[in-house]
């Protein structure tokens, strides 16, 4: 590991607000520079420092385990798929009355298909979301765990 | 508490701090290092004991300059009474066991 790796890892590590993550990096980079200064190697330092994940939580900061992207996109595939459920219901609905109406066949075809494909677009999407919340969870436990080595 | 004596004698930086740290109190306080030193002073800089400025340094980054605040000063003197007493009252201590194995 070198300096560059260490720092991104630290930055990664850290969980505070952008302002408060720039000064902790550039009293890293202060720290690298003024071991340089004095005949140090990075890996010198880096050994000093302890590990990216040690350093960051002296700072008072601890990467918690947040899947945030996760949750708010099976949120999401959860509406899309309630909806695709009330807009296939719905059809139904409109489909008697029309019939009770007795409208004529043909309009009444054109409105099943067309109410027909929305029910598909939301239950798709909500299974792309869902598919994309996945991966994000995965995604998130990989580096959670990175982290807490 | 002797991060803030430190400042207090004069503007100072993290490397200055360390090596004086590792000169004056080598032994005794162990060996200080930029992983615990540069953390304490981001919080007593949150906390507002301590202010910093930056300058740019010869090696061609920025350097970090710390000086007291008023409530760093006010607090180190503080702290200051509360070792005094601390130390007399162990002394005390340590003087009552010495008589008593005599």
């Amino acid at each position: 590991m070198n300096a560059k790796q260490y720092r991104r890892r630290v930055k990664k590590a850290l969980s505070l607000p952008a302002g408060e993550k720039r000064k902790i990096l550039r009293d890293l980079d202060e720290i690298f520079r003024s071991a340089e200064e004095n005949g140090e190697s990075e890996t010198d330092v880096i050994e000093r420092l302890g590990s990216p994940t040690e350093f960051a939580a002296g700072f008072g900061s601890q990467k918690k385990f947040r899947p945030i992207g996760s949750i708010i996109l099976t949120g999401g595939a959860v509406i899309l798929f309630v909806l695709s459920f009330i807009a296939g219901n719905s059809i139904h609905l409109e489909k008697e009355t029309l019939g009770v109406i007795g409208g004529a066949d043909g309009p009444t075809q054109i409105y099943i298909s067309s109410s027909f494909n929305w029910n598909m677009i939301f239950s798709w999407t909500g299974g792309i979301l869902l598919l994309g919340a996945l991966v994000l969870l995965i995604f998130s436990i990989i580096q959670y765990r990175r982290n807490q080595k | 508490m002797v991060l803030l004596c430190l400042i207090s004698q004069k503007e100072t930086y993290g490397y200055e701090i360390i090596s004086n740290l590792n000169q004056k109190g080598g032994g005794i306080l162990g060996e200080a290092r930029e992983g615990t030193v540069y953390p304490i002073l981001y919080r007593l800089e949150k906390a507002g004991l301590v202010q910093s400025r930056l300058a740019p340094a010869a090696n061609g980054g920025s350097r970090k300059f710390y000086s007291l605040t008023e409530k760093g000063h006010e607090t180190l003197a503080e702290l200051t009474v509360f070792w005094g007493e601390y130390a007399h009252c162990i002394d005390r201590f340590i003087t009552l066991s010495k008589e008593k194995s005599k």
